[in-house]
């Protein structure tokens, strides 16, 4: 039965062979058109990740809620007013890495500081405070060294400065910066004040030009990021207040300020009233220093950041309502947000881009898709009275159902392979001419200096299959109206 | 313009009934300068600073000072808070410099900056020459508390300096600055300050107490306390980086 | 010829169902590349008026003045030369806005924030009132001397609401404190998601809280029609600044693009710069600043001018094809009519003219439905929270219909049909009447 309505439906293409034709060709061309479409905004998609949540953000991160301007470049707001590290991180490690979609996390400090190399190197660095080991699992490819190596496995000092940030050293110095040299680092922060820090340049590194708010980060250890962040362990708050000083505090009365003295007792003539007697006295002026290695140790769990690299991406929105219901319930005073929150401007830009990008695909896609509907429409709706014929010797509905659809897929996975094919070979030709990305945004998007589009496997089953159920559905139709009416009718009629 | 004209008309106005010669006010402000300076000596002084600020809350620092004036010497140390004990700020000529205890270095750090974000300029703590800035406009006899003080109208001569009009009240009796107001180029009360008391040490004036309110944000004020003040000869070996390494250990 | 278009209309109606499909198809493609190629021009607009108006124009003039303590501020006196130059680019400049700024502090009560007030001319920047969106109060009162528009973040921050008073405490162009005391009459929310935050308020004020004169500004901004005229705009002013006798500010060995040598303006306070007298011209680009605008603008036309292409080449290849299918099942018709004595330039002529017929009605159906379309999505908003708030016109789609385009749209469609039909209709009028019938 069924071999016989191959060869039926095979003899009937046959003789429209024109038309047969000429659906097909419109059919290879959607396809054709679906195929390099989806490949790239898969590319670009691709490109994105590969410039983002695979480089320095993660998936998710999880901070502080009194950070209200986050931004996992820099933000003002997370060091204006103290330090604001992520409460109880070893909890909320805990709690990320309890669900099974979570691959990796790691923690990541912010700073700012003002660096000198010698007398005359200057320049101004970002910084990221990582913990060597688990930020290079998570970021395999992140850093790209171009000379020395990353920041030493042991958690010992040193800083890997960006391209920019040395090429600024060597233009101010007038000599090139090398690995081993020693710079200075000076920053100021609320708790500990200014603080100075002497570390060794372990490595240059470069994040290439598409990413153009990243070129100052320059990776140091997490030590001295929190010594210089001023994240201290036991945070001796407590305002130490003497009696006459409380007095002072709060509004100031005019009247009693200046009724207290007269002209008589308004001075005190003063007979050097020091304590110091000879010059060795200087030297023990402070005291005893001890309780300052106290208020000054740094608390090791201090992270800005805790950033959180999921199996699959794709869960990303659902991971983040996920962790934050858990961080409420837990009544711990952090959220987590997706990758693209954090990401700094280059990142929104190059996102809407890409979205616009993939919108208008999609609309393509549906166009393409739609016009295909219509000429299958057409051309079963010009054989109705083939149709009308067939039923008068005997056919069921059934059979000529079944006939019709089946000379549609005949022309869709035919065509629709020669379709592939084509798109295979234009994608081919795409990689290896590749297309230059002149503009800083297009390397964002297109995930490098030339783009060379991949080539989707998913995207070319997508396109068969969808153009293939689409086809059917469009002749179908217009076969269940010409079923309707009689076969006499629709002999007469078309 | 306007403003001077209006200030200049009243003046004269009233110039017949209370007010003392501008004269008399160039002279009292000279000697006001007088007072302050400190040509001649050398001065140390304990420092505790309490800033109030209403979205910050309490902060209290206090530090030592050492400042020999005729050589442009001047040096800071931080005693509080803990954390910040011994960072020093140590200044000759126009090069400051900045000690950090933890790390044992120094740095160079740019004079115009805020001093620790105080109400508290920097130029509260350096000599101040208010002849050559500012011109007296009115002067009047007033009272203020239980002090007869004469009560100067200022405004500045040039349009750089900072506050371009000041309003001081004086002790009649030792040209002491009891209160000053500062005004902005807007006529508008910007900051108040208060000297209620003064430690007389060889002949220069030094305020026991400072405060200063700021008249634009509610509930900000600084207000300084200073003690321990000598004004014996400091020894040169003082304003060195080596002694400020040395004192930290 | 009235003949014809008679028969060919007839034709067109009797065969209702496929006369229809395919018009249907027509204004289906027509439709998707009148608002495809509408809502990417809209796009390319839209970021384009944002970062305008973000960033204050294109081409930038702005001066310095050294004071006699070596202090240099933003500042032009002679503003005689800038006058003589302009002119000379006029043509290319959409429009001036004269601007001058003050970095201060905000303070009502005990709330303090750091903000930038910008002095406008609120009659030249139309523009500005028009992007702004107004979340409290309205930009009625705008022009009043104390009135300012400030981002309702900075609004929350302060604590304050519409008709509130309160200061910005700063320092004039000679360094002296100057407080200014201004009257909330609205907020407005950034829907840019650039973070790009400043105050607004009039000219006048501003000036006379900076010691400026009254018509004086510290900086002119132009809107170009198009802004890849941008570096040669700023060269032709240089070039005229120079000529007028103006000092311009000598070119730093660094790229004036690296991004890296503006962070270091940033942070450094202009050590040890050799005086001059008078102003210090600089004209700069909007791409000095944020090269990445033109960047997104290139790439957004790229975009708009593929998906243009691939859309066009989709419905052509549709219409083509449908028209030829229709073509072979009509042979017999061409039999018959021939048949009856029709002549075969008339055969011909009739094809051409019910594809036209067919082709222009499903124009004009897709051009409306595009249009009916546009109407209703600019009723949505999408919410500005959103990070692709650039690239809409506060929050808004737009799709800017371009009586151009469409022209150009409705002479392709006609093309393509004709093509489409002159093959099939050769074809069918060369054939003899009998052969026709036959097959």
């Amino acid at each position: 039965m069924s071999w016989i309505l191959v060869r039926i439906a095979f003899r009937n293409l046959r003789e429209h062979l024109a038309k047969t034709l000429i659906i097909g060709s419109l059919i290879m061309l959607g396809v054709m058109l679906l195929v390099v479409g989806n490949s790239f905004m898969d590319t670009i998609q691709k490109g994105i990740e590969k410039n983002y949540t695979e480089n320095y953000t993660g998936d998710l991160f999880i901070v502080n809620n009194s950070v209200e301007e986050i931004s996992l470049i820099f933000s003002y707001d997370a060091m204006s007013k103290g330090p604001r590290s992520v409460p109880e991180y070893e909890k909320v490690e805990k709690i990320v890495n309890s669900f099974d979609q979570v691959d990796k996390t790691t923690g990541q400090l912010n700073g700012l500081a003002t660096a000198k190399w010698g007398e005359l190197g200057e320049a101004f660095v970002v910084l990221f405070g990582v913990n060597p080991s688990s930020y290079t699992r998570m970021f395999p490819d992140g850093v790209n060294i171009l000379e020395g190596s990353f920041l030493p496995e042991d958690g010992s000092e040193g800083i890997v400065l960006s391209k920019t940030v040395a090429q600024q050293f060597s233009d101010t110095a007038g000599q090139q910066i090398q690995v081993g040299d020693t710079i200075l680092l000076t920053t100021i922060n609320t708790v500990s004040g200014a603080k100075i820090r002497e570390v060794t340049v372990r490595g240059i590194h470069d994040y290439g030009d598409a990413s153009f708010d990243l070129q100052f980060i320059s990776f140091i250890d997490e030590n001295n990021l929190r010594i210089m962040n001023g994240m201290v362990a036991n945070n001796i708050e407590d305002l130490d207040l003497e009696e006459t000083e409380k007095e002072d505090l709060g509004n100031v009365s005019e009247d009693e300020l200046f009724s207290l003295f007269s002209d008589e007792n308004l001075f005190t003539v003063t007979d050097d009233v020091s304590s110091i007697q000879d010059d060795d006295d200087y030297d023990s002026l402070l005291g005893d220093t001890s309780d300052r290695d106290i208020a000054l140790e740094v608390d090791p769990h201090a992270w800005n950041y805790l950033l959180v690299k999921l199996a699959d991406s794709g869960d990303t929105d659902s991971m983040v309502r996920k962790i934050n219901r858990e961080l409420e319930k837990q009544g711990i005073d952090a959220t987590a947000y997706p990758w693209i929150k954090g990401a700094g401007m280059s990142a929104k830009l190059a996102d809407t881009l890409s979205i616009v990008f993939n919108v208008l695909i999609i609309v393509i896609a549906i166009v393409a898709v739609i016009i295909i509907m219509n000429t299958l429409v057409i051309s079963v709706s010009e054989r109705f009275s083939e149709i009308g014929t067939m039923r008068a010797i005997g056919a069921k509905k059934n059979f000529i159902r079944k006939m019709i659809t089946l000379e549609t897929m005949m022309i869709t996975l035919t065509f629709g392979t020669i379709g592939v094919i084509l798109g295979i070979i234009t994608l081919v030709i795409f990689r290896m001419v590749g297309i230059e990305a002149t503009n800083q945004f297009l390397q964002i998007l297109l995930g490098g200096d030339i783009f060379r589009p991949s080539i989707s496997v998913s995207a070319i089953f997508t396109s068969v299959i969808s153009v293939t159920i689409v086809g059917i559905a469009a002749s179908l139709y217009p076969v269940s109206i010409a079923l309707k009416i009689s076969p006499l009718e629709a002999m007469n009629k078309g | 313009m306007k403003k001077i004209m209006t200030v200049l008309a009243v003046s004269v106005l009233l110039l017949p009934l209370y007010s003392i010669s501008i004269e008399r006010g160039r002279e009292i402000i000279n000697e006001v300068d007088e007072n302050t300076t400190f040509s001649g000596i050398d001065l140390s002084a304990q420092l505790t600073i309490i800033s109030e600020d209403p979205s910050d809350g309490i902060d209290k620092s206090k530090v030592l000072q050492f400042r020999n004036d005729d050589d442009d010497k001047f040096l800071m140390l931080i005693v509080e808070p803990v954390a910040q004990k011994g960072q020093g700020y140590l200044m000759i000529d126009d090069n400051l410099w900045f000690y950090d205890p933890q790390s044992r270095k120094f740095s160079h750090t740019s004079m115009k900056e805020q001093f620790n974000d105080s109400d508290a300029n920097n130029s509260d703590f350096q000599e101040s020459s208010l002849i050559e800035d500012y011109d007296v406009i009115q002067v009047e006899e007033a009272k203020l508390g239980s002090f007869d003080v004469y009560k100067i109208v200022m405004e500045a001569n040039n349009n750089e300096v900072t506050y371009p009009k000041q309003i001081l009240w004086v002790t009649q009796k030792n040209s002491l600055v009891l209160k000053s107001e500062d005004y902005s180029a807007s006529d508008r009360l910007l900051r108040t300050s208060y000297y209620p008391s003064y430690t007389k040490a060889a002949d220069t004036f030094i305020p026991n107490k400072m405060i200063f309110i700021d008249n634009l944000v509610e509930n900000k004020k600084t207000t300084i306390t200073i003690s321990d003040i000598s004004v014996k000869d400091l020894p040169d070996s003082l304003f060195t980086k080596a002694y400020v390494e040395r004192v930290n250990n | 010829m009235n003949n014809i278009l008679k028969i060919a209309y007839r034709n067109v109606k009797r065969q209702k169902r496929r006369s229809n499909l395919l018009g249907l198809a027509i204004a289906f493609g027509v439709m998707m590349i009148v608002l495809v190629n509408g809502l990417t021009s809209g796009l390319i607009d839209n970021t384009m008026r944002n970062f305008e108006t973000l960033l204050g124009g294109h081409v930038y003039i702005s001066g310095d003045v050294m004071l006699s303590n070596k202090k240099v501020v933003n500042r032009i006196t002679q503003v005689e030369i800038v006058d003589a130059v302009l002119p000379s680019v006029d043509s290319y400049v959409k429009e001036y806005q004269k601007r001058s700024a003050i970095e201060g502090k905000f303070i009502f009560r005990s709330n303090v924030s750091q903000q930038v007030v910008y002095g406008i001319d609120w009659d030249e920047e139309q523009n500005l009132i028009e992007s702004l969106k107004i979340v409290q109060g309205s930009m009625d009162g705008i022009r009043d001397e104390h009135a300012i528009v400030i981002p309702e973040k900075a609004a929350e921050e302060l604590g304050i609401v519409i008709g509130e008073e309160f200061l910005i405490s700063f320092e004039n162009v000679t360094g002296q404190a100057n407080v200014g005391t201004f009257v909330l009459k609205a907020t407005y929310e950034d829907v840019s998601g650039l973070g790009f935050t400043a105050s607004y308020s009039d000219i006048g004020y501003i000036n006379s809280l900076l010691s400026l004169e009254e018509n004086e500004f510290q900086a002119l901004s132009l809107v170009l029609y198009d802004m890849n005229m941008m570096d040669p705009v700023a060269a032709m002013i240089e070039e005229g600044i120079a000529e007028q006798g103006g000092y311009l500010k000598p070119e730093s060995d660094e790229d004036e693009n690296d991004p890296q040598s503006q962070m270091q303006a940033m942070f450094s306070s202009g050590v040890d710069e050799e005086p001059w007298d008078d102003t210090r011209f600089e004209v700069g680009t909007l791409n000095d600043f944020m090269d990445a605008v033109t960047q997104i603008v290139a790439i957004l036309q790229g975009i708009a001018l593929g998906v243009f292409l691939v859309m066009l080449l989709i419905t052509m290849v549709g219409l083509i094809n449908t028209f030829h299918m229709i073509m072979i099942e009509r042979v017999k018709e061409i039999g018959t009519m021939r048949a009856v004595g029709m002549l075969r330039r008339d055969v011909s002529k009739q094809f051409i003219a019910e594809g036209m017929i067919l082709a222009l009605r499903g124009a004009f159906f897709g051009i409306a439905a595009a249009i009916v379309i546009t109407l209703i999505v600019s009723l949505f908003t999408i919410p500005p929270e959103s990070d692709f708030g650039f690239i809409l016109n506060n929050g808004k789609i737009s799709i800017i219909i371009e009586p151009l385009s469409v022209l150009m749209i409705l002479i392709i469609v006609s093309v393509v049909t004709l093509i489409a039909v002159w093959r099939p209709s050769r074809k069918a009028a060369k054939m003899s009447p009998a052969d026709a019938l036959r097959s």
